[in-house]
């Protein structure tokens, strides 16, 4: 019953943000509700696992990310993942010209400031332009970075090759990069 | 293929290639050199460095998101799991 009580209150707190992270993910209401459900039971069996309380918010998105990860292996990724890639693909390719040159080659000073990482308003905007990389590459990077998985775990779950995977951090980047420069007035 | 035939666009593939896999010897040099005269490449790997500072230091979980209040769903979860402890 203490658990059960422990988990109730987490829902209270954390399950609006859960359900709207879902939602930007997956485009689906009722999708979005259900993996957050599932979220919930799993982390009530698994609860346990939970090893300091005052990571209840960061272990429960975890648990939701790997149900997105599912998600999107179950429902025929391909048409899924396309669409926002291949438009974030035409973005960071424009960064090059046709011979693999960069089309600027000036180097934008925000980059030169120091200790970027403390300031604030650098890491909310590059906070934001992360939640808005294609669902994969961004799955992709929680995975590596906030899962902690290795290389070889993130190629299986994605099914994608060792290249893929660096690729696609690559392009990540490039995305950021480009979203950072447009978005972050210094 | 001569130790500089490298774009700019490999050579930035190359930074994330070497952090995340064996690269053979022949592409390391190759990135090394590259990267030695190339400002603008130079500058792509100190962001990337920089990006992967940022990704271990904070968490990845969402807080841009804006958040939707679903009541219903609440009161669906909190059902369920006191249903799932009565059964215990």
């Amino acid at each position: 019953m203490e658990q059960a009580n422990f988990i109730t209150n987490l829902v209270n707190l954390h399950s609006d943000e859960l359900y709207s992270w879902a939602n930007h993910k997956i485009n689906n209401k009722e999708s979005a509700e259900d993996l957050v459900q599932e979220t919930f039971l799993s982390a009530y069996k698994a609860i346990t696992n939970l090893k300091n309380k005052d990571q209840a918010k960061t272990w429960l998105f975890s648990i939701l990310n790997n149900k997105i990860i599912d998600f999107y292996r179950k429902n025929g990724k391909q048409k899924l993942f396309l669409e926002s890639e291949i438009t974030s693909e035409q973005q960071t390719n424009s960064l090059f010209d046709n011979k693999g040159s960069w089309e600027n080659t000036s180097v934008n000073d925000l980059w030169e400031s120091e200790n970027l990482l403390d300031n604030l308003d650098f890491i909310s905007t590059l906070k934001s332009c992360t939640d808005n990389l294609p669902n994969r590459w961004g799955l992709v990077i929680t995975s590596k970075y906030s899962l902690g998985k290795n290389s070889s775990e993130i190629c299986k779950e994605f099914d994608i090759t060792s290249s893929n995977y660096w690729q696609i951090i690559h392009r990540a980047k490039l995305q950021l990069k480009i979203c950072v420069e447009k978005n972050w007035i210094n | 293929m001569g130790l500089f035939n490298l774009t700019c666009k490999h050579a930035t593939e190359l930074v994330e290639k070497e952090k995340s896999t064996k690269m053979s010897f022949g592409d390391k040099l190759k990135l090394k050199l590259h990267l030695a005269v190339c400002k603008v490449c130079q500058s792509y790997k100190s962001n990337s460095d920089l990006m992967d500072h940022f990704f271990k230091k904070n968490d990845t979980t969402p807080n841009n998101v804006k958040t939707q209040e679903n009541k219903e769903l609440k009161d669906n979860i909190i059902a369920k799991i006191n249903a799932a402890s009565e059964k215990k």
